[in-house]
């Protein structure tokens, strides 16, 4: 199994170079059954990471461009009266593949925003008074630019609380960057990616992932940095109990990649920021500046050994 | 900036996590239940006052259990408390040092129990119970009481189990204490005997409380009065011989001065004379006995004619001969007291006495009973012979219409006028008294001698009990050649007094004149309530002298026979220097198994070993930052200390593995193990 994962990272890091802490946190987002919220500025590889994914994952996978003008059934799909067969045929959006990669999110109205997110909550999806299960594994990748940028709706904290982990890929180092240039054929290299696992292997994993045992003295860690965000201080917004709980979900799935039947507080702290990022700070985006951020601020004041 | 925001957050968890201390509702009612019965152990030593403040405190916290009132806020508490200390202040003088220490326990005892916001909290209120509830010893000793002290220190224990093993069935946990206490006994017993009872650490502070029994000075009625109680005064338990019980005269105070009222002892209490024991007097007939007197809060002490006390137990210094044959003791008796006594019962006081005592109990104040200074004249006139004149006077006793009585009637302005020749009617002290001024004013010296006659035996442990009831009062004169000699007025009125006791009529009179219920004046009709009485007092008989006696005198003497048997070996130095040894080795054994205990409790919380680790390192000045990992730390150390390291690594991953892997029990256990070894290494080589 560990082989196997590090396929999977060594093939989607040669896509998407240099980045391979960032493709260690997606895949344990997407262990851990959750959505994953790619920010940063146009052209960093948000959507090739996306599609390096998918592919290497072997599942289903469309991509949606998201506009000012799109309306919620071209997300979810649209019934259309057939004349030839005289009733209703149901054409299904790209909400029905088991990757969906809404691009540029924030970019939508809130409306059709409002209608990939309430599949991702539920797993399900309702047209015209019927509900459609969505398929397993269904794992949603939205990208969305800086909030700065013109044309764009700020998601409300409530829809980016449906995402388990916020990343962003940010500028590639010097040599990272002289591979990216010097590649052609980069489309190529997408395209004729092949599958690492299958569908029904990950589900496995994402079983498996579950497994993992969780101690009390996590379990007071994860209360102790949601408590601290809760007293007040420091401008954040509080961690809801649905924050522990994908705090908890993908430090297990970080645990798993790590080869370890436990979480370990390392964990813990490996994707805290990726998880809890933009459910503290919802003023803006990922800080471009040196100030420390509210997740690594809360992080500091907490001993994982003695926690309450 | 972070750091300081980091320890306030700190804090403030900190804050959170103690106040969510709270009793269980059952629990609290349990604590507001021993609160009442520790603090009622005291209640006749504690003011009114101070009654009431505990009264209406116990009220509200019931209130407040019940959600009737809210909690009291720190601000009314604090106002409370500085009444209750203004209101010691004032009365600290009336009351004295000890009673005010006392008020102040109670206090603090009652008004703790309102801030209950720590756990700690509740562990003080509960040992703050204990010492009220164990300083009302102080005050009374005796095996009943202490059986009661027993009883509530059990309620004591159910309610410290029942916090820490909560139950809805509090009688198992009052099985559960009671059980433990009973298994604490037998250390108890050990520690009473050998643990050395060192005077100035030891040694329990003496009660301040109203003197009991008879008083230093006399009027007609008093003794009739003392008469009524059914107190113990004190036993006495004798060697080989038991006089006759009409020798049982126990001589406690002597009275030479009259001023027409009252009879007055003649030497000033204030002043201890040490007055040598009258060797040459001492002969003939003797009897040993050990006297156990209960406290008095006087110094009188008693005694058979004529009383030597044995100088070879140690108590006998506190002892003084007075020049009138009675004992008194240098120290009140503030607690039982014993003493032993050789009594020449036989031989003659005093028979020459100074020109000075001649005369002094000759004295007869001026216009004071004229109509019998007229009698002692008649008297004298008829009988030379003094003997034949004290018999006359006996005979009047006997024969006229003279009625013995506890309810003698009142005489004005204590008339022995109105009492010889009018009422006829009195206790003891009327016919001794009247008796005693006839001789004087006939020209015989006379005095009039307070003290005990008789005493009840008690079969079943073999002693004497004398009660308050038995008080009585007599004459002396002083004859040529046979020095001071007893005459008893009330043997002339009711012989039956003296040789068995109360009669029937007296006990009756009792009965109707004092309305106190005692198991002795009930037990009077009726044998078989009497025999479980007697077997009631022998226990209390030998509790007074085997639990209560046991003083540190006792205890080296009991330590010494037990060192006696190793005496040929060693000298007897030696022998205090290991005894002192073996209880220094008791203690460091003790301590070692409550570190042991404390040790194993421990386990249940692994994190205390790694935190103690993390302070002694930060104290080698290796600060782990708050946030970091145990296995970060691990790097540090190897660049701070590798010599450390690999040990350091071990226990991070024994602590880690503790702390986040799932382990079945036996696993737990063997790494639970190594870790504390591995902890006592590392710990070795930290500090």
């Amino acid at each position: 199994m560990q082989h196997l994962l590090s396929t999977i990272v060594q093939q989607v890091g040669s896509i998407v170079i240099g980045k391979e802490p960032q493709i260690r946190l997606a895949l344990a987002c997407l262990f851990a059954k959750g959505h994953i919220l790619i920010e940063d500025l146009p052209g960093t590889g948000k959507t090739t990471l996306a599609q390096a994914l998918s592919k290497t994952l072997g599942l289903s996978y469309q991509r949606t461009q998201f506009t000012s003008d799109m309306l919620p059934s071209d997300v979810v799909g649209i019934s259309i009266f057939d004349t030839a067969e005289n009733k209703f045929t149901l054409h299904k959006g790209p909400i029905f593949n088991q990757v969906v990669l809404a691009d540029e999110i924030n970019r939508a109205s809130p409306k059709t925003q409002s209608a990939l997110l309430e599949a991702m909550e539920s797993a399900q999806v309702s047209i015209d008074g019927t509900t459609y299960p969505l398929t397993e594994p269904f794992f949603v990748i939205a990208t969305q630019n800086p909030l700065f940028h013109s044309g764009t709706y700020p998601l409300p904290e409530s829809q980016l609380d449906r995402f388990t982990m916020r990343i962003s890929l940010g500028f590639p180092s010097i040599e990272a960057e002289k591979r990216i240039l010097s590649n052609s054929n980069n489309k190529h290299d997408i395209t004729n990616l092949a599958a690492c696992i299958s569908p029904e292997q990950l589900i496995d994993i994402q079983k498996s992932v579950e497994d993992i045992h969780v101690s009390d003295a996590i379990l007071e860690y994860v209360i102790a940095l949601c408590r601290i965000s809760r007293n007040g201080l420091g401008n954040v917004n509080p961690l809801s109990p649905r924050a522990g709980k994908a705090l908890l979900a993908s430090a297990k799935a970080w645990a798993f990649i790590d080869n370890r039947d436990h979480v370990l507080p390392q964990d813990i702290q490996a994707v805290f920021e990726a998880v809890c990022e933009h459910r503290l700070d919802t003023s803006g985006t990922i800080s471009m500046s040196n100030e420390i951020s509210a997740a690594k601020n809360i992080l500091q004041q907490v001993d994982p050994t003695n926690p309450l | 900036m972070f750091n300081k925001k980091a320890k306030n957050k700190k804090t403030q968890l900190a804050n959170t996590r103690q106040q969510n201390f709270k009793l269980r509702a059952n629990s609290i009612l349990l604590l507001i239940a021993c609160q009442f019965f520790n603090l009622i152990t005291l209640s006749l030593e504690l003011s009114w006052w101070m009654l009431s403040i505990i009264g209406i405190c116990l009220v509200w916290q019931i209130l407040i259990t019940k959600n009737k009132t809210p909690q009291p806020s720190k601000i009314l508490i604090g106002v409370l408390s500085v009444i209750g200390c203004l209101l010691l202040a004032f009365t600290a003088k009336s009351l004295g040092l000890l009673s005010t220490m006392l008020h102040l326990l109670c206090l603090s005892y009652i008004l703790k129990s309102f801030e209950q916001n720590k756990r700690a909290d509740f562990y003080q209120i509960v040992l703050l119970g204990l010492f009220v509830a164990v300083s009302s010893l102080i005050f009374q000793q005796s095996l009943y009481f202490s059986l009661i002290i027993f009883c509530i220190l059990i309620v004591n224990f159910t309610l410290i189990i029942g916090y820490f093993a909560p139950t809805k069935n509090y009688i198992n946990t009052l099985k559960l204490s009671s059980k433990v206490f009973m298994q604490s006994i037998p250390l108890a017993v050990f520690l009473f005997v050998v643990f050395p009872k060192l005077s100035p650490l030891w040694a329990v502070p003496t009660a301040k409380s109203a003197k009991t029994g008879l008083s230093d000075s006399v009027q007609v009625g008093d003794i009739a009065n003392l008469a009524l109680s059914d107190e113990l005064a004190f036993r006495v338990k004798f060697e080989q011989t038991v006089p006759n019980y009409s020798q049982l005269y126990w001589r406690t105070i002597v009275m030479e001065n009259f001023d027409g009222r009252s009879w007055k002892t003649n030497i000033n209490p204030s002043v201890i004379y040490q007055y040598p024991f009258d060797q040459a007097s001492a002969k003939g007939k003797r009897v040993n006995y050990q006297v156990i007197a209960s406290p008095t809060y006087q110094n009188w002490l008693f005694g058979l004619d004529l009383a030597r006390i044995d100088s070879t137990k140690p108590q006998s210094t506190n002892i003084v001969y007075r020049q009138d044959y009675s004992l008194y003791s240098k120290k009140e008796l503030t607690q039982n007291t014993s003493y032993n006594v050789t009594s020449y019962v036989e031989a003659p006081l005093a028979l020459n006495i100074s020109q000075r005592s001649y005369q002094r109990n000759l004295a007869v104040p001026e216009q004071s009973n004229p109509k019998l200074v007229e009698k002692a004249k008649e008297l004298r006139a008829k009988y030379q012979n003094n003997e034949t004149l004290i018999n006359a006077v006996l005979a009047t006793f006997n024969q006229d219409t003279y009625r013995y009585t506890l309810n003698p009637p009142r005489l004005t302005n204590n008339s022995l006028d109105q009492f010889y020749f009018e009422t006829k009617a009195g206790f003891c002290e009327h016919f001794a008294s009247s008796f005693t001024f006839l001789m004087r004013a006939a020209g015989i010296p006379a005095r009039l001698v307070t003290g005990y006659m008789g005493g009840e035996y008690n079969a079943q442990a073999d002693y004497y009990s004398i009660y308050q009831r038995d008080a009585h009062a007599w004459s002396e004169v002083w004859l040529q050649g046979k020095g001071w000699t007893r005459v008893d007025p009330t043997a002339a009125i009711n012989p039956e007094r003296v040789e068995r006791g109360f009669s029937e009529q007296l006990l009756r009179e009792q009965a109707a004149t004092s309305e106190n219920f005692s198991l002795l004046r009930f037990s009077n009709n009726n044998a078989f309530i009497n025999s479980i009485r007697l077997q009631l007092e022998a226990i209390d008989y030998n509790w007074t002298r085997w639990v209560i006696g046991y003083t540190a005198d006792k205890q080296n003497k009991f330590l010494q026979n037990i060192a006696l048997a190793f005496k040929s070996m060693l000298d007897l130095h030696w022998l205090t220097l290991i005894y002192y040894a073996l209880v220094l080795i008791s203690a460091i054994v003790l301590w070692w198994v409550v570190r042991q205990i404390n040790q194993a409790r421990k386990p249940q919380n692994i994190n205390y070993y790694y935190q103690q680790i993390l302070e002694h390192l930060a104290k080698q000045g290796i600060q782990k930052p708050t946030d970091m990992t145990p296995k970060d730390f691990v790097l540090v150390i190897k660049n701070e200390w590798p010599t450390l390291a690999i040990e350091f690594a071990k226990f991070t991953q024994l602590y880690t593995s503790l702390q986040y892997q799932q382990l079945n029990e036996k696993q737990q256990a063997s790494v639970v193990k190594a870790l504390k070894k591995s902890y006592r290494e590392i710990k070795g080589e930290v500090t």
